[in-house]
């Protein structure tokens, strides 16, 4: 190479150095596609603001900032409860199904709400043109439980879940302040955030992909699950196993029994760990594959092929024996069943298991606003 | 696995890494499928360089032109002032055969010292998780990322899902609605 041509080449790549370095600039107009049918029954009222949102350079690898507000208005007739959104990015390789969901609302027609989005977008090289983020309805539930959306992330059976649960919770909440006024409605909630706030916490990590090996882990076994039975289930768990060493376990596999007089076809287990100390954990909920289908009286195996990695404030959490119970059914005829509070309590669930998103509502109003505004709240639904 | 850094992954694109390096790298690359990705996406991003000079804010064309130039000028100065004796070989003599010899010691201490070391467990695939700062919920796959954050929350409640599943579930502080962050790589 001649002198000329090696100044040529080290100026072209000082400036294109030079360039990749200064890109931290604000979103590009079109960098967010959000598109409703024109059926939908909700809309985008006004414009979208992305805020401080920056597309910016870091080293090699470019990185997206997304800070996203919406107003959105139910244009139904019926009150809106629940619904999610689904955000996509083409330029994240690994794909992916990501969704936001909002659950708890009691909106009415033509009543507006806002929504915000805060994502990021990490790669390593530059970014095409066109939109870095796609966010679109998946799906809306209403007041009296039918569903409008295309449903490709089972939002329907997520959704109508978090509504029974919630309907279970209000009721016996109810039940607390007709039976022991609000004093005891005041006891249950500051029961409720003890418990929440003394429940054992894991952090897990979800491993999709090659099996690992390591060196310091400890030799792999067979952990057999122990079964946590719900007397009105319309499945039975009959047994299974994961593979465990130290703090891996992976691949879960439990057989399931339908001895309802009904074909199902989704079922969900949750599942517990215990470390050496014999404290229980929720490490993770295994749900049956979306091709299931059980008719009355059939059994079927349940299993996953992930790994999961469980720590504690940063240190290994050992293995030392895992159970399972049935978490979530639902039929042919798409009607569900969850376990009910007394299922929870008599089995000391309600210890482990985290509070469900309706609890989890309840609570924070009653922190925030107190037992008036609880009460007042229970009486709206 | 321990990979080699961006710059040499760029450098080796571009065919400007030295002897050594560019044989560690190839025998990196042989077995790593993702630097393998890596190397091909700035392969991508040389080919989309000289896009960048069509930048309308920034007179690129120019600014190269006044570098050339500027470089051209110090050359000429250079050997405006240089002597004979600065024109001797530099390849020649005691001093030269001392050079050798360090480099030669330096670079072998180096093989010694970067002798492969036992692999370290890594996960392979994509790992869906928490945030090691509890700020939202990622999913990763070598140097690509997804994360959905919950910024001022408080009480999250995370869930794993054993399909490949995390769920970030919070009560939104200005709103008061629950909000479910998911990230499935399923």
């Amino acid at each position: 190479m001649s002198i000329k041509g090696g100044y040529r080449l080290w100026a072209v790549s000082a400036l294109a150095s030079a360039a990749l370095l200064a890109q931290d600039q604000p979103l590009a107009p079109g960098a967010v596609s959000i598109k409703f049918p024109t059926d939908s029954p909700i809309a985008l009222l006004g414009g979208v603001s992305t805020g401080d949102s920056r597309v910016s350079a870091r080293g090699a690898a470019l990185i997206l900032d997304l800070h996203l507000a919406l107003t959105l208005q139910n244009t139904s007739g019926n009150r809106i409860h629940g619904l999610t959104l689904r955000v996509v990015s083409q330029e994240v390789t690994l794909g992916g199904k990501n969704s936001v969901s909002l659950f708890g609302l009691n909106i009415g027609p033509r009543e507006a709400f806002p929504v915000r989005i805060e994502m990021r977008l990490m790669r390593p090289s530059q970014m095409a043109g066109g939109a870095l983020v796609d966010v679109n309805l998946d799906g809306v539930l209403f007041q009296d439980l039918s569903f409008w959306g295309p449903d490709r992330l089972n939002s329907r059976r997520t959704l109508t879940a978090w509504e029974m649960q919630a309907q279970r919770d209000r009721a016996y909440l109810k039940r607390v302040l007709a039976q022991a006024g609000p004093e005891g409605l005041r006891r249950v909630m500051i029961d409720s955030l003890a418990r929440e706030s003394a429940r054992p916490l894991l952090d897990v990590a979800v491993l999709r992909g090659p099996a690992v090996t390591s060196a310091a882990l400890a030799a792999e076994r067979t952990e057999q699950f122990a079964m946590l039975e719900f007397p009105d289930s319309p499945i039975e768990a009959l047994g299974g196993w994961a593979r465990v060493a130290g703090n891996e376990a992976r691949a879960p596999r439990i057989e399931v029994r339908n001895r309802s007089a009904q074909a199902v076809r989704f079922v969900e287990l949750g599942w517990l760990v215990r470390d050496p100390s014999g404290q229980q954990y929720l490490a993770a909920s295994v749900p049956a594959p979306d091709a299931l289908y059980l008719p009355a009286g059939k059994t079927a195996s349940v299993e996953q092929e992930t790994a999961l990695r469980l720590t504690r404030n940063g240190q290994q959490v050992n293995i030392k024996g895992a159970s399972a119970f049935v978490s979530k059914v639902q039929f042919a005829d798409g009607k569900l069943w969850v376990p009910s509070r007394q299922d929870l309590e008599s089995t000391a669930l309600v210890k482990v298991l985290p509070p469900s998103a309706e609890e989890q509502r309840l609570d924070s109003l009653y922190l925030t606003k107190g037992l008036n505004a609880l009460v007042e709240e229970l009486t709206k639904f | 696995m321990r990979h080699p850094n961006q710059a040499t992954l760029a450098l080796h694109a571009g065919g400007d890494l030295g002897a050594m390096a560019r044989w560690r790298t190839l025998r990196h690359l042989s077995r790593c499928e993702q630097c393998r990705v890596e190397i091909a996406a700035y392969e991508r991003m040389r080919s989309v360089l000289p896009d960048l000079a069509e930048t309308p804010e920034i007179p690129w064309n120019r600014l190269a032109a006044e570098m050339t130039a500027n470089i051209r000028l110090g050359l000429a100065a250079g050997e405006c002032v240089r002597t004979a004796a600065e024109r001797r070989s530099p390849v020649t003599g005691f001093r030269a055969a001392v050079a050798f010899a360090s480099i030669a010691a330096l670079v072998a201490a180096g093989i010694t010292l970067e002798r492969p070391a036992p692999v370290a467990s890594e996960a392979a695939g994509i790992v869906a998780e928490a945030t090691p700062g509890g700020a939202g919920i990622q999913m990763r796959e070598g140097r690509q990322a997804l994360l959905l954050m919950h910024p001022d929350a408080r009480s999250v409640t995370f869930t794993a899902g054993a399909q490949g599943s995390m769920e970030a579930r919070y009560v939104d502080r200005e709103t008061g609605y629950i909000t479910v962050n998911t990230i499935d790589v399923d």
